[in-house]
């Protein structure tokens, strides 16, 4: 029996980055593999460079539903006393850190069920903070959804999990309309798949210095938002 | 020639929607305008050019075009308050020669590279150095007749300022744009090509809201 867990991440910004060495950190337009896999390891209390742990969360099969595009922003970010190649002297390296305003995304992971109920357990009080891809960008709710751990596919949760979005005015708005931009959705799949896209951000590893991704692949798809996934929305207040 | 001004609404799912597809966004701006049956692309054809602003609560779209828009299409919450249109003779009325005027450009500024691995096949990329871009403006220049002024500092007088990246998908290919935003002053050396440049833009990814030339008075130094 397969078993998934819905998470919900809402947050001012969010930074999902995936070529990021360097002066230009980008970010993905959803969480990343190697960003939601960090996530979750700090939230069980697994060290960086305890590979064996990553690799099991790695195994988790990831599918996200964006059900509210971010913006893209830069921030001004500028690092002092950066030393320079030859090693002399210092400078201030200006660098174009991106970030999403404003996304809230639907990410559910399916796989091993011991591992997901230890998550389920622990990932509203988590061992060290959690944090969406930089350390100012925290939860502004709580990660797990009223959905929670379930023993439904992932893609099967994917098209029916309730809209996360809690602004009565959008909600309201949408219910009114006959017509829907459907949601995005992007889940892990076999290389093979027709319409497969390459994405390196699978974590190997994650040991300071050795940062090493692997290679994954993903469909990207739609689902259209329905009139029971707004109803049944979650109108949760934040605490 | 017209120039409309929207007042984009950033909680719009269909404006979102636009944002994270810059080819669905294309599409939206086209939609104001009837289809084309000529060989000529529709955009080419009314001669459409767009832009959107950051403003310090969403963004502001600018679009210009030959043909009077019409956007009654538009989806309904995706602005905060009626398009706006006025026509652009009385700018192009001012533009003489020698005239020194403040410019706004958010630019596809790049170049063809012949990597080895590509065996003599070019490959298009994006300037990321302020030099590099600016060099690109002042080459734009020549060809579009207008010049750089110097400041006081020495320096051209024109600020190019990162944009993030524009990605969307056509059929089943990826669109990558990494557009620069230039804001500084400009002086007009040749009418005519400066006029042509302001109808068609300057520049590639016209499609996706590069090479619109926005002019207003100088700025007092």
């Amino acid at each position: 029996m397969v078993t998934s867990l819905a998470l919900c991440f809402d947050a001012p910004m969010q930074s999902w980055g995936t070529r990021s060495p360097g002066t230009l950190r980008d970010t993905a337009a959803e969480p990343t593999k190697s960003g939601v896999v960090g996530l979750l390891a700090a939230a069980l209390g697994v060290h960086r460079d305890d590979h064996d742990a990553i690799a099991d969360l790695a195994a988790l099969t990831l599918a996200v539903r964006v059900d509210r595009e971010g913006i893209p922003e830069r921030d001004y970010h500028t690092t002092q006393n950066v030393p320079t190649t030859l090693g002399k002297g210092h400078r201030t390296v200006v660098s174009e850190r991106y970030y999403l305003a404003d996304a809230l995304f639907l990410v559910i992971l399916e796989g091993h069920p011991e591992l997901l109920q230890r998550l389920n357990h622990t990932i509203d009080s988590p061992r060290w903070p959690v944090f969406f891809g930089r350390r100012a960008f925290v939860p502004a709710r709580p990660l797990l959804t009223r959905t929670g751990l379930t023993h439904q596919p992932a893609l099967r949760l994917l098209h029916t999990h309730p809209w996360l979005e809690n602004d009565p005015d959008v909600r309201k708005s949408e219910s009114a309309k006959t017509e829907r931009v459907p949601l995005r959705t992007i889940i892990d799949c076999p290389a093979t798949t027709p319409g497969a896209v390459p994405r390196r951000d699978h974590p190997i590893s994650f040991t300071h210095g050795d940062r090493r991704h692997g290679l994954r692949h993903v469909l990207p798809a739609t689902t259209p938002l329905t009139d029971p996934m707004i109803s049944d929305g979650d109108q949760a207040p934040c605490s | 020639m017209f120039l409309t001004k929207l007042s984009i609404n950033v909680r719009s799912r269909e404006f979102r929607r636009d944002f994270a597809n810059i080819h669905d966004l294309h599409r939206t701006v086209m939609s104001a305008y009837p289809d084309t049956d000529g060989d000529i692309p529709a955009r080419q054809a009314h001669g459409v050019l767009w832009r959107l602003d950051p403003t310090h609560t969403g963004y502001t779209a600018y679009i210009q075009s030959h043909t009077n828009p019409a956007w009654g299409k538009l989806p309904g919450d995706y602005t905060t308050a009626p398009a706006e249109v006025r026509p652009l003779q009385p700018v192009l009325d001012t533009i003489t020669a020698g005239r020194k005027l403040s410019f706004r450009l958010l630019a596809n500024a790049t170049q063809d590279t012949r990597p080895v691995e590509l065996k003599g096949k070019t490959r298009r990329v994006a300037h990321h150095q302020p030099d590099d871009q600016i060099g690109w403006l002042i080459r734009k220049g020549d060809q579009h007749g207008f010049v750089i002024p110097t400041a006081r500092d020495g320096q051209p007088d024109v600020n190019p300022s990162p944009v993030p990246r524009m990605t969307g998908r056509k059929d089943d290919t990826t669109v990558i744009v990494d557009p620069v935003r230039f804001d500084g002053h400009l002086i007009v050396t040749d009418h005519t090509a400066f006029t042509q440049a302001l109808t068609t833009g300057i520049g590639r990814a016209k499609a996706y809201g590069c090479g619109l030339l926005s002019l207003a008075p100088p700025r007092n130094t």
